[in-house]
């Protein structure tokens, strides 16, 4: 491709192993990140979505080593995430930063807005004394916040607020990506947009790249070029946004176009339903997960889990309608 | 800050009230005659009856509370029938000595309670959060006066390191009354050997009393500290390169405290009523101790003084708590 | 006084200080024991009362602070114990027996170095009797105030309302108390007893060290220099800490410790054993004169029926009680008066444990139309475990011969109260004939006679002219012969009526150090002579 990616995830795999039960406990596998791959270039907004379990957060946090993965690599402009400590450990932290999804749990409630901002940039030596409050200012006037709210504390401010707060803590160390798990689905349904609208603003400006996580396709046709969707720990389709959502190729892709039809995220509140019940993540079907719902199941589907293939060029699916061979078949 | 302080002494007279109708009325209902008590058992009738006239035993209840309020409202708490001494005068004596145990005992609970709570959650399901577990689910099963023995008989009988019983040896005297901790005291005179003699008595019990409100500080820290741990911003801070040490002891205890201070007043009310026990075994000379000579010889006057004093007691540690977590917890003080 | 504790602490505080090495509080410890206490100090862990003042309460600890802080007219002493007179010098008594004149030992001092003279006398018996509580109700129903006056500097004569042979055996139980400081200290009318709750206005071998006091918990004394008595032992005790023990176990631990000298006078059977193999430790026996007996309502159906009591007093099982429970520290006491007592006689049998005879009983108590079918309550005492398990062999020993009875429980206050009237006294409670005075009206003259009913001691509601005329008698004559004479025979028709369940005559048992020397128990409760103790190495 053109330009080299900013982040390439292969293979990233997180399995969640708990014990359950007295006085014989069971072990219980949940393969919430199952060997996902993709590439962020730069300046550029990727879209991971899919229904809510199917571990979009995991993979999201299993990148930036919140949680440790099990296998697979991350590499940041070349650099190895994932073997990454020290000095340089600290550097990529600073270039990935994370805007999490609920905006009551993600800001230190002992802290004022300006601790919550400053302390980033001496952390990361940014900037320290005043400069860093000047800096802190800027950033809250960038967020749309005035500067007075530098004294308070979160609990002063509603979800929207808190959610530009933590935009701007994000922005304090001068990241090149931004992890957005959800941004918007825990604030009221007129606030996304705006906070959205902000997010957009912020990219142009500072050219950064998103991985933008969601569950609302509408959300993120709007506000990304690239989509990846998930289904049961797997990414099963991935694409340019306009060719995903106009023309899905996987079938759980299709499912969830046809379940939010209405293109304008100001306008969409529900989740999108799918026929039929979601599959455990603990428990998944064999053969390819979507099987048991999809309506253009096969008996191989039945069998093995499909290999991805590229039916068309910059567009990848994982389903045995596409054999490797077979690129004809696209209809 | 001053102004919560007024209100929330204010709130304290209703409360102090209720607590008096309360006792009044259970000292009264007990059908214990503590006329014929007094009189001791040579007297005869007429003269028990006499006796109740001359402490208005004989009038209706209500009259009797009436007059209790009106003698408690002019600052007199009445005089003991067995000891003839104005009961202010016994408080003053023994209360100090019960909240120098149970301070002490406070400050142990929370100094120990606290880390190993958090040590727990931390090491969350490792084999030190198993130990700790076992720790805390024997202290509050173990009863304090088969506690309070072992100690003795391990630390005083046979390793013979700490004191059995007492605040102080027989005749040590006491410090100059100031503050009436004697560690305290008598390190303001200046004399170091005796504070560390009397701190050495406190050891046992503080240890007996602290043991169980250490295991309910611990397990309520491990609970809170391992909610705090699951919340984003410790990821977040964690993300962008924290050093973990300060960030466990500064941001996330501190986030984690505020259902624990809350226990620590309740806790005070434990560490009163425990001192029954631990007094008793230690002969330590506080209020527990003489609340129990007044209820079993039907002395009114100082169960409801000593009754009352616990209240105040109580009530005084629960606002320094709510001062305390408006504190470390600036959303409480925001609510005030 | 402020000054002079200050003194006296920071003289000890300073040689604690010199001699504590940091950081070791074992040996923090004993400095203090070695420095602070002396080791001459005498650690009495024995019981102390909630006040001193010696009129105002009688009851075991009592008894130490008013022998040893004060002098009485008489005072106990031989074995079994007599009243013999002790400040009285030579009393003369009018052939009525209503007036008694005493000649009081002159050149007696107080603590305070003024002369113990006839006002002092007069002062302590009409503050004793003005005083509600105590010891005057053992004298008011014969004595008024204005009969006690001083015809002398050192002579006091005392009538009474009526003659009362008790009398002398009373007069232990007054302190005299020291009349000018007492009056010094009098507010309101109180008769100094604020005052003299915490301090002491007496003339006895020991004297109170001023503040040391705390009701219940400690208390200093010092010996008195030039004693009138003088001092037995060459090296007398000269300071005496009380410091008692609240805790059983703890109390065992801190003697065997060796952080007091001697314990209260109530160990426990099951600790026997213990106290007699601990090193440095000896268990001192004390008799008692204390009775133990069950009360039975003599007023309410079926223990009103005569042969329904003797089912219930062939019942008891007397010598399992006294071997199992008591596990032998008692001696079996089968009538009214303490085996060691005169007035008792020698030869009275009393009741065995028998089960057939008390089926004989009971059936003829149903013949007479007893209603023995109802179930009967024994109301045991919160807190005194024999009392319950006393209870518990009598409702096992019943349900053999077909009786039904409940066990319940109540505080003593709470016990009182149930006693004082008739309808509500329990069917059966147990209590102890502890020692007030040391004569037989002390336990059969309080529990027999009319006059008792109404209180604690009149619980069995016994109203039978003969034995209230015999024993009115008895009070009434000073002629030793006829009292006993009249005692013995109130025994035996108590007994004949089974009228309680008279069970036994206990032993005290004291854990003391091997120190103490020349220990001797005192005649009533703790009221042991410190003076003869001494303390060696
Ligand atoms: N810490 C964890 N322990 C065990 N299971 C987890 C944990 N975190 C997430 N899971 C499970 O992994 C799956 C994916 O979760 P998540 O990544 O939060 O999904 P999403 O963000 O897409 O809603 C779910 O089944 C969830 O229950
Ligand atoms: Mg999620």
């Amino acid at each position: 491709m053109a330009e080299a990616p900013v982040l390439a995830v292969r293979n990233l795999r997180k399995h969640f192993v708990q014990r359950k039960g007295f006085p014989n406990p069971v072990t219980v596998t949940v393969r919430a990140v199952d060997d996902i791959s993709f590439a962020i270039r730069p300046g550029e907004a990727f879209g991971l979505v899919g229904e809510s379990g199917c571990g979009k957060s995991t993979a999201a946090r299993a990148l930036l080593r919140l949680i440790e993965p099990d296998a697979g690599s991350v590499t940041y402009r070349g650099e190895d995430v994932l073997a990454a400590r020290g000095g340089a450990l600290k550097l990529l932290r600073r270039k990935l930063q994370i805007v999490f999804q609920d905006p009551y749990s993600s800001l230190n409630p002992r802290r004022t807005i300006a601790q919550t901002l400053v302390e980033p940039m001496q952390v990361h030596g940014l900037a320290r004394g005043a400069d860093a409050l000047a800096r802190a200012r800027a950033l809250l006037d960038e967020v749309g916040l005035p500067a007075a709210a530098l004294d308070r504390y979160p609990h002063e401010f509603s979800g929207g607020q808190r959610q530009r707060i933590g935009i701007a803590r994000a922005l304090a160390v001068e990241p090149e990506l931004i992890i957005a798990d959800e941004p918007v689905s825990a604030l009221d349904v007129s606030i996304q947009a705006q906070v959205l609208m902000l997010l957009k603003d912020l990219q142009a400006r500072r050219h950064l790249a998103f991985l933008f996580v969601s569950h609302d396709l509408g959300v993120v046709r709007w506000f990304c070029q690239r989509v990846a969707v998930m289904y049961l720990g797997r990414i099963v389709e991935e694409g340019p946004v306009e060719d995903v959502l106009h023309e899905p190729l996987h079938p759980y892709a299709r499912v969830l176009r046809d379940a939010s039809p209405v293109p304008d995220p100001a306008l969409r509140a529900a989740l999108p339903r799918i026929e039929g019940e979601i599959p455990s993540a603990a428990n998944p079907p064999a053969g390819c997960h979507f099987h048991p719902r999809c309506p253009r199941a096969l008996p191989a589907c039945r069998e093995s889990f499909p290999a991805t293939t590229e039916p068309a060029p910059g567009r990848r699916v994982a389903c045995h309608l596409y054999p490797a061979e077979d690129r004809a078949s696209v209809r | 800050m001053l102004a919560l302080i007024l209100r929330r002494l204010a709130l304290m007279i209703p409360v102090l009230l209720g607590l008096l109708v309360l006792v009044f009325v259970l000292t009264r209902i007990v059908p214990a005659d503590p006329a014929a008590v007094l009189a001791g058992e040579q007297a005869s009738p007429e003269q028990v009856a006499a006796i109740r006239a001359t402490l208005g035993l004989d009038r209706p209840l209500h009259v009797q509370f009436v007059r209790y309020l009106v003698q408690v409202a002019s600052g007199d708490f009445g005089t003991s029938l067995y000891t003839h001494r104005p009961v202010v005068q016994d408080l003053a004596e023994r209360m100090p000595a019960t909240i120098e145990l149970a301070l002490a005992s406070m400050l142990l609970a929370i100094l120990v309670g606290i880390p190993l709570g958090a040590v727990a959650a931390v090491r969350r399901n490792g084999w030190l959060d198993q130990i700790i577990r076992v720790f805390t689910i024997g202290g509050l099963a173990v009863a304090s006066f088969w506690m309070a023995i072992m100690l003795q008989l391990v630390f005083s009988m046979q390793l013979d390191i700490l004191p059995l019983r007492g605040r102080v040896d027989a005749g040590v005297p006491a410090p100059p009354f100031l503050t009436g901790l004697y560690v305290i005291d008598y390190l303001l005179a200046g004399n170091l050997a005796l504070a560390r003699h009397a701190l050495w008595h406190l050891v046992l019990p503080s240890v007996t009393l602290a043991l169980p409100a250490t295991a309910t500080i611990a397990r309520f820290t491990r609970s809170s500290v391992i909610e705090t741990l699951q919340k984003d911003f410790v990821a977040w801070e964690r993300a962008v390169g924290y050093p973990r040490r300060v960030m466990l002891w500064k941001y996330v205890l501190r986030n984690s405290l505020s259902a624990t201070v809350t226990q620590v007043g309740l806790l005070f009310g434990l560490f009163l009523s425990g001192s029954i026990v631990v007094e008793a075994v230690f002969g330590w000379p506080g209020l527990g101790d003489y609340l129990f000579s007044a209820i079993t010889t039907a002395d009114y006057q100082p169960v409801m003084a000593t009754t009352l004093a616990i209240g105040v007691i109580y009530a005084v540690v629960n606002i320094m708590v709510d001062l305390v977590q408006a504190r470390i917890d600036p959303r409480v003080a925001e609510q005030r | 006084m402020r000054r002079r504790d200050l003194l006296r602490y920071s003289a000890t505080a300073g040689a604690l200080g010199a001699l504590a090495p940091i950081g070791m509080p074992g040996f923090a410890v004993r400095d203090a024991q070695a420095q602070g206490a002396g080791a001459a100090a005498l650690r009495w862990g024995g019981n102390l009362s909630r006040t001193l003042d010696p009129h105002t309460v009688y009851d075991v600890p009592s008894a130490f602070t008013r022998v040893n802080l004060y002098d009485c007219l008489y005072e106990y002493a031989g074995n079994p114990p007599e009243p013999k007179p002790l400040l009285a010098t030579e009393t003369r008594s009018s052939a009525d027996g209503k007036t008694h004149d005493f000649t009081i030992r002159a050149g007696v001092k107080f603590h305070d170095g003024s002369e113990l003279t006839a006002e002092d006398v007069v002062y302590s018996f009409r503050r004793m009797l003005a005083l509600p509580q105590g010891v005057g109700p053992a004298f008011r129903p014969f004595m008024k105030a204005e009969g006690v006056t001083a015809t002398g500097r050192h002579s006091v004569r005392m009538e009474l309302q009526f003659p009362y042979a008790p009398f002398f055996a009373c007069l232990p139980m007054v302190a005299i108390m020291n009349k000018r400081l007492m009056e010094a200290n009098t507010v309101n009318n109180d008769w100094a007893a604020a005052w003299v709750a915490g301090n002491d206005a007496g003339s006895g071998p020991y004297k109170v060290v001023p503040g040391s006091f705390r009701p219940l918990d400690s208390l200093d004394m010092e010996a008195v220099d030039g004693y009138w008595r003088g001092w037995p032992h060459s090296r007398p005790i000269r300071q005496v800490l009380c410091r008692p023990v609240r805790d059983d176990a703890t109390r065992l631990l801190a003697v065997e410790k060796g952080d007091i000298d001697s314990t209260h006078s109530y160990i426990r059977p099951d600790q026997h054993e213990r106290v007699r193999r601990a090193p440095g430790l000896r268990l001192v026996e004390e008799p008692q004169l204390r009775t133990y007996l069950l009360r039975v309502h003599n007023g309410r159906d079926p223990m009103n029926n005569l042969d329904f009591r003797k089912a219930l007093s062939y019942a008891f099982p007397y010598e399992l009680f006294i071997q199992r429970v008591l596990r032998g520290t008692a001696v079996r006491s089968p009538g009214p008066l303490p085996v060691s007592l005169w007035g008792h006689p020698r030869d009275l049998q009393g009741y065995k444990h028998d089960l057939d005879a008390a089926r004989r009983h009971l059936d003829a108590a149903r013949r007479a139309g007893a209603n023995v079918t109802r179930e009967i309550t024994f109301t045991a005492l919160v807190g005194f475990d024999e009392t319950e398990q006393a209870a518990q062999l009598l409702q096992s020993e019943l349900r053999k011969i077909g009786v039904t009875m409940r066990i319940a429980k109540a505080v003593w206050a709470n016990a009182v109260q149930m006693t004082q009237r008739e309808e509500t006294s329990p069917d059966i409670w147990s209590h102890w004939g502890s020692t007030y005075y040391i004569d037989p009206d002390n336990w059969v003259g309080q529990f027999y006679s009319k006059a008792a009913l109404g209180t604690q001691r009149g619980s069995s509601w016994y109203r039978d002219d003969e034995t209230d005329g015999m024993l009115a008698a008895a009070r009434a004559t000073l002629d030793r012969a006829e009292r006993q004479r009249l005692y013995e025979a109130a025994s035996r028709r108590l007994v004949d009526q089974a009228v309680d369940v008279w069970i036994y005559n206990g032993m005290a048992y004291r854990a003391v150090r091997e120190r103490v020397k020349g220990y001797r128990p005192g005649a009533v409760g703790d009221g042991l002579d410190l003076r003869e103790l001494w303390l060696e190495g």
